[in-house]
């Protein structure tokens, strides 16, 4: 099946500063994608131009699309919601779906107002006057209920509240993907989606550092505990980082054999964030 | 088709000071025929002849109809000029607010392109606001003319409700016929607003007026000539003279008798002499030119 992203020799400069250094990936069909990485990492340059929002040089297929000039007819099968609370202010709730209803053709009226009703928001609220947890469900409803193939959610739970971010992924995983989309997020926040998704992408310094899917991760990176005298021992393997705990060392490794670590002490997968910023610091250096 | 409906309606939405101005103008003139009636109705205690119900008494119902339309015409060029001056607000903030609440990525998100959010913008400015007047002008005509045929009965005289319909129409068909004119001048106008509104990152009016001003000055002050300027008093005033053959429309009242004075709309139209005109081409063919830097700033700009 082709992948619904593929991006060769990706480039994007703003003057001098580079923020996407072609880069090459795909997406394949129904993953939930993590594009993690730093401020300034280019992921929000990423995202733009597989949305058809900026400029960019080398090849982008986005569905089989051309972002930059198939963006219309793109857009009818790709959603996104850019960063939570920019939905127009002047608008009323009622409003909102009828526009989105008169603009988009995938979009089922009777799929929004279903997932509202889950909700407390009254249909004749002027957005404005929403709190930004309930402008954030009424973005996800309103997205929701579009038939894409592709959503693409640039920080969604930036500034909420711990409850209406756990809800939000709640309901991405419950009501939303099947297995035939596919979701590409950015997020700050890796620990919360970590367990949602398939795929784990680190950019950095506008390159890609990480590729892998979550059930590789386990099988290339290692994380080792060690008592401080064994320390040495374990930092002459070559770790890509390494951290000191309350009376342990943490190593990250990558691509050493299990058998070769294990006599040094504990052995697990390693969290999400702690890998990130094991793999952002050495391609940093 | 139905999507540019949708966004016209969500310009409408957004904008409703846009309709709701003119109704409110609309509003003031009813007021104004209802205090007239209240006013007449003590003049005519002093016996001045020249009040409407003498009018009313003395006159048949085409005299009537004249001295009415031309009243109407006063109260449709009111209207016009405050829709003229809410459409520049308008076209100034339709591609700016958007991106000053940072709304325009929701926008974005939807499957419209760039130049159906545009075109509708401008149709918004240049048809539908202006053909919501057209209808505002109506109700505020109807109620003026009833509020007056109401006041001639009570005296005596009830020719003036035989002569509204007339003199609403012909109003109201003057008043089409500007639009469309309106149209076709002014868009070199209303597109140099929207790429202005499209461009800017603050103070739109600034850059809206500041370019043209610069221009003439540096024009003036470099080769002591004033074309520049002369071109935009063209652009602003000589649709009207192109598209309108000047006429006396001022009632005048001699003797006892009412003489009118509004010039048919066959004598006073010249639609053939603004087609004709070369600066009306050259007009829309800038206008779409600058719609379509719009367009394209729409589609690349890159600041959120």
């Amino acid at each position: 099946m082709n992948p619904v992203i593929r991006a060769q020799g990706l480039s994007r400069s703003y003057g001098s500063t580079v923020a996407l250094d072609s880069v090459d990936f795909e997406i394949p069909v129904g993953r939930i994608v993590g594009l993690i990485g730093p401020n300034g990492a280019g992921k929000t340059t990423a995202l733009k131009a597989i949305l058809g929002l900026g400029p960019y040089e080398g090849e982008l297929s986005v569905l089989g699309l051309d972002p930059r000039r198939q963006r219309a007819e793109l857009m009818q099968q790709v959603s996104f919601i850019a960063d939570v609370a920019v939905l127009p202010r002047w608008l009323r709730v009622r409003q909102a779906i009828d526009i989105t209803s008169g603009l988009h053709p995938r979009f089922s009226r009777e799929k929004a107002e279903a997932f509202l009703d889950q909700t407390e928001i009254k249909r004749d609220s002027r957005i404005g006057a929403l709190s930004k947890g309930m402008v954030t469900q009424l973005h996800l409803a309103l997205v929701m209920a579009i038939d894409a193939r592709l959503l693409v959610l640039d920080e969604p739970t930036l500034g909420l509240d711990i409850i209406y971010r756990k809800e939000f992924y709640a309901g991405l995983l419950n009501d939303y993907f099947d297995g035939e989309r596919t979701i590409l997020l950015t997020t700050h926040q890796v620990e919360e989606v970590e367990h949602i998704l398939t795929d784990l992408m680190f950019i950095s310094h506008g390159r890609i550092v990480l590729n892998e899917s979550m059930d590789a991760l386990g099988d290339k990176f290692l994380e080792l505990a060690t008592r401080p005298d064994r320390a040495a021992e374990a930092r002459s393997l070559g770790p890509l980082s390494e951290r000191q705990g309350l009376g342990r060392h943490h190593f990250v490794f990558e691509n050493r054999p299990r058998e070769e670590l294990a006599p040094l002490g504990e052995i697990r997968v390693p969290g999400v964030a702690d890998l990130f910023v094991a793999k952002v610091r050495r391609a940093a250096s | 088709m139905s999507q540019l409906t949708t966004l016209i309606q969500r310009e409408l939405i957004e904008n409703r000071s846009s309709w709701l101005v003119t109704t409110v103008f609309g509003g003031l003139f009813v007021l104004a025929a209802v205090l007239a009636v209240f006013g007449l109705v003590r003049v005519d205690a002093f016996s001045d002849p020249m009040t409407l119900a003498e009018i009313g008494e003395r006159v048949d119902a085409v005299v009537l109809g004249e001295v009415l339309t031309v009243l109407l015409v006063a109260i449709a060029g009111v209207l016009s000029v405050v829709t003229a001056l809410v459409v520049v607000f308008y076209l100034l903030d339709a591609l700016y607010a958007e991106r000053k609440d940072r709304s325009i990525l929701f926008w974005k998100s939807l499957p419209v392109s760039d130049l159906k959010v545009v075109v509708s913008k401008y149709l918004t400015g240049a048809l539908a606001i202006p053909l919501l007047t057209v209808l505002v002008f109506i109700a505020t005509a109807v109620l003026v003319s009833l509020v007056g045929s109401a006041a001639l009965f009570r005296l005596g005289g009830g020719e003036l409700l035989a002569a509204t319909p007339l003199a609403i129409g012909r109003v109201t068909l003057f008043l089409l016929y500007l639009i469309v004119c309106q149209v076709l001048w002014y868009a070199p106008i209303a597109g140099w607003l929207l790429l202005v509104s499209a461009f800017a990152k603050r103070a739109v009016l600034g850059w809206a007026v500041l370019p043209p001003t610069l221009i003439v000055v540096a024009e003036r002050i470099l080769f002591g000539t004033r074309y520049a300027l002369e071109l935009i008093g063209h652009r602003l005033v000589g649709g009207f003279e192109l598209a309108v053959r000047s006429a006396d429309r001022q009632i005048i009242i001699a003797d006892d008798a009412v003489m009118s004075a509004f010039p048919a709309l066959a004598d006073m139209l010249t639609p053939g002499r603004l087609l004709a005109a070369p600066s009306l081409w050259i007009g829309i063919a800038v206008g779409l030119g600058f719609l379509a830097g719009a367009v394209w700033l729409r589609r690349w700009r890159d600041d959120s």
